[in-house]
């Protein structure tokens, strides 16, 4: 496949390396031609533009199960949340490095990540890339604690991959937009 | 889809609250340096071990890839210092009002933590060479550059006497030659049809 220009690739990559909109441009230089132009036109709308979606799911209540589980927080701990979520939206989850880490214990939990918060208490917010576009979305799942190197709830890994296929079965209903913690 | 400049609002809203401002401009700082030595050292080409074996006294690669995690904060200006004379950079440690923060955050992506080293810094490289070194960056290949060359010597800012300031472009030069004969300004060339290109 003729991935187009070099200066081209190393232009989309410094922008983040976006996967989804770096595939439609490429598509359309190689095989509409697109005059450079308007290529270059997309790559600026990229630059402008090209964040990741965040979202939050949605319990069968209908309730926000990351906002019920940050009810508690102090402003400290929202803002440090707040900053490597927004990080997070920027950039995506490779170039800040080690910003989002696999989970640990067993059973081992592939599809979920964390997203670690230093602090008085160690806040685990878990999420997973996707599901329904993996190239630019990413949700929370739930909302843990760390304590002597293990989660609470224990469990948490486990509960977080329940809500990722509950959300695959109950398609976009299952999950909205991702509110931002600050009061 | 959000903009930039959407986030930076919310970013701006949420920061009437002091506590909340201090800590997320403390953990966007840890975020930002951790991040900014891996970007430095990805665009020089060298491995962890390499950037250690390059910082004075040199550090081990477990330390390099402690200090390129977000979430380590204990870096200490020596130590920064030292990782800027190994990249050769400065180091700038200043104090900053919040809306200075904001911009850094609105504009975080690898290309703006990107820094050049003295040799390839602008201020420091005279213009030849600084053509030689954007040729060769822009095409790495021998061959393809070769075949760039020829184009590249015909554009007037691109050639050795324009960087002289010799030879510089004159209006005559851009415009059809029959234009001045005898002295005598000739423009009807301006009255000639316009010819499609295909």
């Amino acid at each position: 496949m003729n991935y187009g220009p070099k200066w081209l690739t190393a232009t989309a990559l410094n922008l983040g390396g976006r996967p989804f909109f770096w595939n439609i441009i490429n598509l359309l230089y190689s095989v509409n031609r697109f005059p450079l132009d308007f290529i270059i036109f997309l790559l600026y709308i990229m630059s402008v533009n090209g964040h990741w979606q965040l979202f939050d799911f949605l319990n069968s209540h209908g309730q926000n199960v990351m906002q019920v589980w940050a009810m508690g927080l102090s402003e400290k701990e929202r803002g440090r949340l707040d900053a490597k979520i927004d990080l997070l939206e920027i950039a995506g989850g490779s170039l800040p490095p080690k910003l989002l880490t696999p989970t640990s214990g067993k059973p081992r939990q592939r599809n979920i990540m964390e997203l670690a918060i230093k602090g008085q208490v160690a806040l685990r917010p878990l999420l997973c890339r996707g599901p329904f576009n993996v190239q630019n979305e990413f949700t929370f799942l739930f909302g843990a604690i760390e304590r002597d190197r293990k989660y609470v709830p224990r469990d948490a890994p486990q509960r977080a991959e329940t809500n990722r296929l509950d959300l695959l079965t109950r398609g976009e209903n299952g999950r909205e937009k991702h509110k931002r913690f600050s009061k | 889809m959000k903009s930039i400049s959407d986030l930076a609002n919310r970013v701006k809203k949420a920061f009437r609250n002091k506590e909340y401002r201090h800590a997320y401009v403390d953990e966007f700082l840890n975020v930002s340096i951790a991040t900014q030595i891996k970007v430095l050292r990805e665009q020089r080409n060298w491995t962890q071990a390499e950037l250690g074996n390059r910082v004075d006294p040199p550090m081990k690669q477990t330390r390099i890839s402690i200090m390129e995690n977000v979430n380590y904060s204990s870096f200490s200006i020596n130590t920064l210092r030292k990782l800027a004379e190994a990249f050769d950079l400065t180091l700038r440690v200043s104090f900053e009002s919040f809306g200075c923060r904001l911009k850094d955050i609105e504009q975080f992506s690898r290309v703006a933590l990107e820094r050049p080293s003295f040799e390839d810094d602008p201020a420091f490289v005279e213009r030849e060479e600084r053509k030689i070194t954007a040729a060769t960056k822009a095409f790495p290949d021998v061959q393809e550059r070769e075949r760039i060359e020829p184009i590249l010597s015909v554009v007037p800012s691109f050639s050795a006497e324009a960087a002289q300031g010799k030879n510089r472009p004159q209006l005559e030069d851009v415009l059809p030659r029959q234009k001045i004969a005898n002295g005598v300004e000739d423009r009807s060339w301006e009255k000639q049809p316009m010819r499609a290109t295909a």
